[in-house]
């Protein structure tokens, strides 16, 4: 299945090689690695079998796929909140009983409800909840609190109940309770769901300019196309294809086949082009 | 419209019925709910909730320790939960409503203490059974309904002049156990979430109520309220997902960054002179 992933995928990519490099000074080559992953839901209902997938660090790679293909289970492997048979390495840490700690300080995690990852009384409290549990010097936490905050553009909701949020703002305080604690792989369930088009748009401008490893579960293949260099199709629990997203989301079989469907600003592009080459010729 | 038939009338009928309810259900407690947190005005808003919970507490442990014919008592500790809410400046109409919720439950607990308290009989009927009214069954059934008025009235003060989770952090610098501080959180949080949820759910099903019979309307709110159950429940396990991602290893970890002022303490210290001035006045001439 290795070998396979492997010649799928374009092999010396840019971000391939660089990783490379880094990893002769010592730094870990992947920042995700997962081999031969298998997992089934306590109802029977078969999720992951046998995924692999090897993310380098730095790539913004978008998990795309029909409902129930496995992509917000894969997601909740990353940190270790459910546990299938097979080996996940999260930057050169393997995720077992003892190290599934240092594991969360690495993959952050932002789910597509907001209302199950906000659980507390204020804004605040959800904030400042991952960098508590990581036992930060209090004034770190509010310094981390603030900055977190800032950078989702809430400076001054501390003290909001997150529950008189709107959706937007909910989303986004969701990420920013992920943000706190600053881990190095972000990982979102359907970020954009549910958001109006301006705050999809400020949501996409945020997500391409972050630099940190990014893991996107979606439907929304545009922003797929938008933020994700890579893009990789998920069918039954296992890896379909893997490559750039350019190439993927332009082949429409492939996405037909997937249940999904050209994004719309590709759509769109091929419409007027041929309008061009109906009324050129 | 003069031609109805039967199924149609109970249809319409149960429909108001669960309208209403779903109404109420959302609007008062909604309403109830927030108004601590949305109101900003007021003198005690701004008070450390410690001194409040404290003087709150010691406010109901001298009403219910008040001897049941202390009337004199009784009047001084209304009169002074009645100056308390001129000075708060809250609106006395929402308080005066609120603090009549009390008296169903009181009703329930305590309709039945004037005819088994043993005393002088006031009252009596053989009728099958034997059936009395004791003096001193009525003596405690006004008793608690007093004590219990004061005292939810007291509640009520501190509940609308503090914010909830003011009171979570107030609670939990008072050394309140982590585990009953973070039920409470839970349940303050989702609750706004199980009623939407709910009411989402009863009008996902009055929009396709056809005429159900009122007995297959029961039966279908009874599979609702189950439904509901299980989602809470599931709604539960991805919620402790989310914490666990997010480090969390069954301690809770909070800041606690209240300071006390002088002057806040010398208001709880003279609140706490009051109420015991006030039990002395009533050992004296109650």
């Amino acid at each position: 299945m290795d070998n396979v992933n492997s010649e799928i995928r374009n092999p010396k990519s840019e971000i391939e090689k660089f990783a490379i490099c880094n990893s002769q000074f010592g730094i870990h080559k992947y920042a995700v690695e997962i081999a031969n992953l298998w997992y089934a839901y306590p109802d029977g209902n078969k999720a992951l079998s046998g995924l692999s997938l090897r993310i380098t660090h730095g790539e913004k790679v978008a998990l795309i796929g029909r409902n129930g293909a496995g992509k917000s289970t894969l997601l909740m492997h990353l940190n270790g909140v459910l546990r299938g048979n097979g080996k996940i390495v999260i930057d050169g840490l393997e995720l077992t009983d003892k190290t599934v700690k240092e594991v969360r300080k690495k993959v952050g995690l932002v789910f597509q409800e907001p209302n199950e990852q906000l659980f507390c009384p204020t804004v605040f409290d959800d904030v400042a909840f991952g960098p508590l549990n990581l036992r930060f010097p209090k004034d770190e936490v509010r310094e981390r609190v603030e900055m977190a905050l800032k950078l989702v553009g809430l400076e001054g909701y501390e003290e909001r109940a997150s529950f008189h949020l709107s959706i937007g703002e909910k989303k986004r305080v969701a990420i920013a309770t992920v943000l706190s604690y600053s881990p190095e792989i972000l990982a979102f369930d359907e970020p954009s769901s549910n958001l109006d088009p301006k705050h999809r748009r400020m949501l996409i401008n945020w997500l391409k300019s972050v630099d940190k490893t990014l893991i996107v579960a979606t439907h929304d293949l545009d922003l797929a196309l938008e933020v994700c260099e890579r893009c990789v199709v998920l069918n039954n629990g296992q890896t379909v294809t893997d490559g750039r997203s350019e190439e993927i989301l332009r082949d429409e079989d492939l996405l037909e086949k997937n249940d999904l469907e050209l994004p719309l600003c590709l759509t769109a592009c091929f419409e007027f082009s041929q309008k061009l080459v109906d009324n050129l010729s | 419209m003069a031609k109805k038939t039967k199924g149609e009338s109970k249809s319409k009928f149960t429909y108001h019925i669960t309208r209403n309810t779903q109404y109420n259900m959302n609007q008062n407690f909604l309403s109830h709910l927030l108004l601590a947190s949305t109101q900003t005005k007021g003198r005690f808003h701004t008070l450390d909730p410690r001194i409040k919970l404290c003087a709150a507490v010691m406010m109901v442990v001298a009403i219910v320790l008040t001897p049941h014919d202390r009337f004199l008592e009784y009047a001084l500790f209304a009169l002074m939960l009645v100056s308390l809410l001129f000075i708060s400046r809250l609106p006395i109409s929402a308080v005066l409503k609120r603090s009549l919720l009390i008296i169903p439950f009181v009703l329930v607990v305590a309709i039945f203490l004037p005819f088994f308290k043993s005393g002088a009989i006031l009252w009596e009927k053989h009728f099958l059974i034997h059936l009395k009214i004791t003096q001193e069954g009525i003596a405690s059934f006004v008793n608690i309904l007093i004590k219990s008025y004061l005292s939810i009235t007291t509640l009520i003060l501190l509940a609308l002049t503090t914010p909830f989770h003011q009171i979570l952090k107030g609670l939990s610098m008072l050394r309140v156990p982590r585990l009953i501080i973070v039920i409470l959180a839970f349940m303050y949080r989702y609750i706004f979430l199980l009623l939407e949820e709910a009411s989402r759910m009863l009008k996902a099903r009055e929009s396709r109520n056809f005429g159900l019979s009122f007995w297959a309307s029961t039966v279908n709110l009874a599979n609702l309220i189950g439904v509901l159950f299980i989602r809470t429940y599931e709604r539960g396990e991805r919620v402790y997902a989310a914490m666990l991602s997010r480090g969390f290893d069954g301690t809770v970890v909070t800041l606690e960054d209240f300071k006390l002022a002088k002057s806040e303490l010398f208001i709880g210290l003279g609140f706490a002179a009051v109420v015991i001035l006030v039990k002395f006045l009533g050992e004296i001439y109650g």
